[in-house]
């Protein structure tokens, strides 16, 4: 155990402090947080030792809400104030919903339009809101397990999650005060939790079929570098799914169907989940349900019957592995390794089928719950800093092509699918009115070529475009895709120089005006205060950036000038001396002044580290032994 | 836009050359992205991870095109001012023209066929063989490396852009004859 570094509040943080950082798995059914402590991945328990939290919320009219074990026990008696499997709803539209809808047995409100909102005993509530309150109690659960406040989370999403989907989660994530290092695929973590780069070089396969979500990925892993080479697969597609395929099967047989309310629903739904889970082990498992009218319904579901229920959404699944596999312009017979993620798993049908596509037996010797928490747990901790030399690196692609609306209701692709990420390609336009300012540019995810068959993303308005006659102006519109696969739009007018401002109206998302009152809501209803927690967050970031210039000014003070030096050292003296203080404004625009002052030298040590790579390259390939 | 960084070949630290050590060019990626990618920088400050992420996504743009054979020579002949002209010019090498005409009708066959997927993957061996050898036109004209064998270079490099359009095409047909279920962000 190393000796304790007593570190003067405000001072920039001991070299080795080691930065509290998780990983979190939201996951449709349940969640996992998890941490390194030690060199070692774990994932955490709650105080009753389990690690599973059941992703299940349910709302009163006069308490704050309940989420986890209590909250899916009560599923039952109280359906429309439990929301369960709100992952599914995440990104998603009310037509969306509707198209799923019947699995849904929730209160919808608002309007047409728009990001789907629940109505619940304490008011309405958006998918967002929902995830927000799981995170928040995995937040606390690590924060006490871990003894102090985090510096950053790693959440995992599906990776064919489409853009809508990645902004909600990161948004969730802001409301229960998390700040997200980065937003990683679950099949690239799980490749990372079983460290598939070691000594396991080539071409691997993840199958993660989780509860509602469906993800392949092909990967192809190079010392430490995890490069992703196609993905596919169905953010509407999971073990949720094979429950309600063999609930339908009971309502049927026993005859309740046309009866059946919310309630009976949801008491079938979790008698199938029960049959399901017991089938991965036994052959056949006995069903009994209390009828309406007194008497008892009993029969048995045999495994070859719930084989068969299941078997057109494995086919699925299968489709979407060939399709990545074309993708990815390998052969089934290349892949080195199947690795199997996500507790739909354990179904041994599923195990089957991927066998029989692969040629071989998948892989999972860890716990396929878990391991996803496991990987992002691993990030996080090198992203926070913690590993310095670590030579780890995840390329992942964009999943769904995206597209801007063109004339006819046409979609033109800008960035077509499995593109390796970051990526920005630009496209020109041109105005077609004498002094048009604005113009709109729709974008679209999805891979088919009517704007109505594609994902509205969202709407951009570029204005301040300058006044010239029709067809004279040339705007470039850069769009920009970050590592965590979310969109970026910018515009400039080539002629004149002059950057357009863009403005988001995201289909599905929500705006950051709603945002920040969804986060003063939520901060009421806690009697959290507001300043307490600017205050937290800018502390946190202020110790950030000191702390990594502090190692950029130890590694590489020679590329900075004594009188620049002199500038930052003022600018860090300056931000220090405020981080001691209570004024988060002060806080902040120190830390800005700080960050500006130091721009150009982080610009030049990164060009330094290429110029490195380009001329170095010969001599250290036999320095470091490779 | 770093604008002195927009040659890729530049950016590898590569001569600009059409025969390129492969190898070599995975691994200086790989390295370039050990240093610029935004993982690398998530303890920066906002300036620093966005120029990051600019810098990535060029290591990426670079690597897209220098690890495809027809994107690299397309590049190479744009560097010696030598415009490839695809999509403006059209060809009058009649040979050529019922080659074109010929894997096109067989697509449509195999629209109909009792075996599509037969036929399509004959369309496509016959694809990749007329890709490979144009490839290995285009290497020798580069390296000639004089006005009239550049010129040669760009016609064999339209030639590829029509089969690539053909090859697409042929995904495309492939894709909707073994996914039953239609394609959007969802289900």
């Amino acid at each position: 155990m190393a000796l304790l570094q007593i570190v003067e509040p405000g001072q920039t943080t001991a070299p080795h402090q080691h930065r509290l950082a998780v990983g979190i798995d939201l996951g449709t059914t349940n969640s996992l947080v998890a941490t390194v402590r030690s060199g070692v991945a774990e994932t955490l328990p709650d105080a009753t030792g389990s690690h599973l939290l059941p992703s299940v919320v349910r709302y009163f009219a006069d308490q704050a809400p309940i989420v986890g074990q209590e909250a899916r026990d009560h599923a039952g008696e109280d359906p429309l104030n439990t929301i369960a499997s709100i992952k599914r709803l995440m990104g998603r539209g009310r037509c969306d919903v509707r198209r799923t809808g019947n699995h849904l047995p929730y209160a919808f409100a608002g309007c047409e339009e728009g990001m789907a909102i629940l109505k619940t005993a304490a008011g309405e509530v958006s998918p967002v809101e929902v995830s927000a309150e799981v995170l928040k109690v995995l937040k606390e659960r690590a924060e006490s397990a871990l003894g102090g406040e985090l510096v950053g989370v790693v959440i995992t999403v599906p990776a064919y999650f489409d853009d809508a989907q990645r902004q909600a989660t990161k948004d969730a994530a802001y409301l229960a005060g998390l700040k997200v290092l980065r937003l990683l695929n679950e099949p690239t973590a799980a490749a990372v939790a079983y460290g598939l780069d070691r000594g396991s070089e080539g071409i691997h396969a993840i199958y993660d079929l989780g509860g509602g979500t469906f993800d392949i990925s092909i990967l192809h892993l190079h010392q430490g570098v995890f490069e992703v080479m196609s993905t596919g697969g169905d953010s509407a597609l999971g073990g949720d799914d094979m429950d309600h395929a063999v609930a339908e099967w009971i309502l049927a047989e026993s005859g309740i169907a046309p009866s059946a309310d919310q309630q009976r629903v949801r008491q079938v739904i979790e008698m199938a989940r029960i049959a399901k889970e017991r089938l991965t082990v036994d052959e056949a498992v006995p069903l009994r349900l209390d009828l309406p009218d007194g008497t008892v319904w009993t029969e048995t579901l045999h495994r070859s019957t719930f084989d068969a229920l299941i078997d057109p959404l494995i086919a699925r699944t299968l489709h979407a592995c060939q399709r990545a596999l074309r993708d990815a312009d390998v052969t089934a017979s290349e892949v080195k390794n199947v690795v199997l993620v996500g507790g739909a798993t354990r179904v041994p049908r599923v195990r089957k089928k991927v066998a029989d596509l692969f040629g071989h037996e998948p892989i999972s010797d860890l716990d396929p719950d878990r391991v996803v928490a496991l990987g992002a747990a691993i990030q996080a901790n090198i992203l926070v800093g913690n590993k310095p030399d670590d030579e780890m690196l995840l390329l992942d692609v964009i999943p769904l092509s995206l597209g801007i609306e063109t004339m006819g209701g046409l979609v033109e692709k800008v960035i077509p699918r499995n593109t390796t990420i970051p990526v920005a390609r630009s496209q020109d336009f041109t105005t077609f009115k004498d002094g048009q300012s604005a113009m709109v540019i729709r974008v679209l995810q999805g891979e088919r070529e009517l704007v109505r068959d594609c994902r509205s993303l969202a709407r951009f308005e570029l204005r301040g475009i300058p006044p010239l006659v029709a067809g004279a102006a040339r705007i470039r519109v850069t769009f920009q895709v970050d590592a965590d696969g979310l969109l970026n739009v910018s515009a400039q007018e080539l002629s004149t120089g002059i950057r357009s401002s863009v403005q988001v109206k995201p289909s599905y998302g929500l705006t950051e005006a709603e945002i920040e009152r969804m986060l003063r809501d939520s901060m009421d209803h806690a009697r959290e205060d507001v300043d307490a927690r600017n205050l937290r967050e800018q502390q946190v970031d202020a110790d950030r950036v000191l702390d990594s210039l502090a190692h950029a000014l130890v590694a590489d003070a020679a590329l900075l000038s004594q009188s620049e030096r002199v500038v930052i050292d003022e600018a860090v003296a300056e931000l220090a001396s405020v981080r001691r203080g209570t004024d988060h404004r002060a806080i902040h625009a120190a830390r800005e002044h700080l960050e500006r002052v130091s721009q150009a030298f982080a610009a030049r040590r990164m060009n330094r580290s290429i110029q490195q790579v380009l001329t170095g390259h010969r001599l250290t390939e036999f320095s470091e032994g490779q | 836009m770093d604008g002195v960084m927009d040659n890729p070949f530049e950016r590898f630290g590569i001569a600009p050359i059409f025969d390129i050590d492969e190898p070599h060019l995975a691994e200086t990626f790989r390295r370039l992205q050990r240093v610029v990618h935004p993982d690398r920088h998530a303890g920066g400050s906002e300036q620093e991870r966005q120029r990051s992420v600019e810098q990535a996504a060029a290591v990426n743009e670079a690597f897209r095109t220098l690890r495809d054979p027809v994107r690299r020579a397309r590049c190479l002949l744009a560097l010696r001012g030598v415009d490839t002209q695809e999509g403006v010019r059209t060809f009058r090498d009649p040979v050529f023209l019922m080659d074109q005409m010929e894997l096109r009708a067989r697509l449509e066959e195999a629209r109909e066929a009792p075996d599509p997927l037969g036929l399509l993957s004959e369309v496509k061996e016959v694809l990749q063989k007329r890709r490979v050898a144009l490839i290995g036109e285009v290497s020798g004209f580069l390296r000639q490396d004089t006005p009239e064998s550049l010129g040669q270079a760009a016609e064999r490099v339209r030639r590829l852009g029509f089969f690539e359009r053909i090859a697409e095409e042929a995904n495309l047909l492939e894709e909707r004859l073994t996914d039953c279920l239609p394609r959007g962000g969802m289900d």
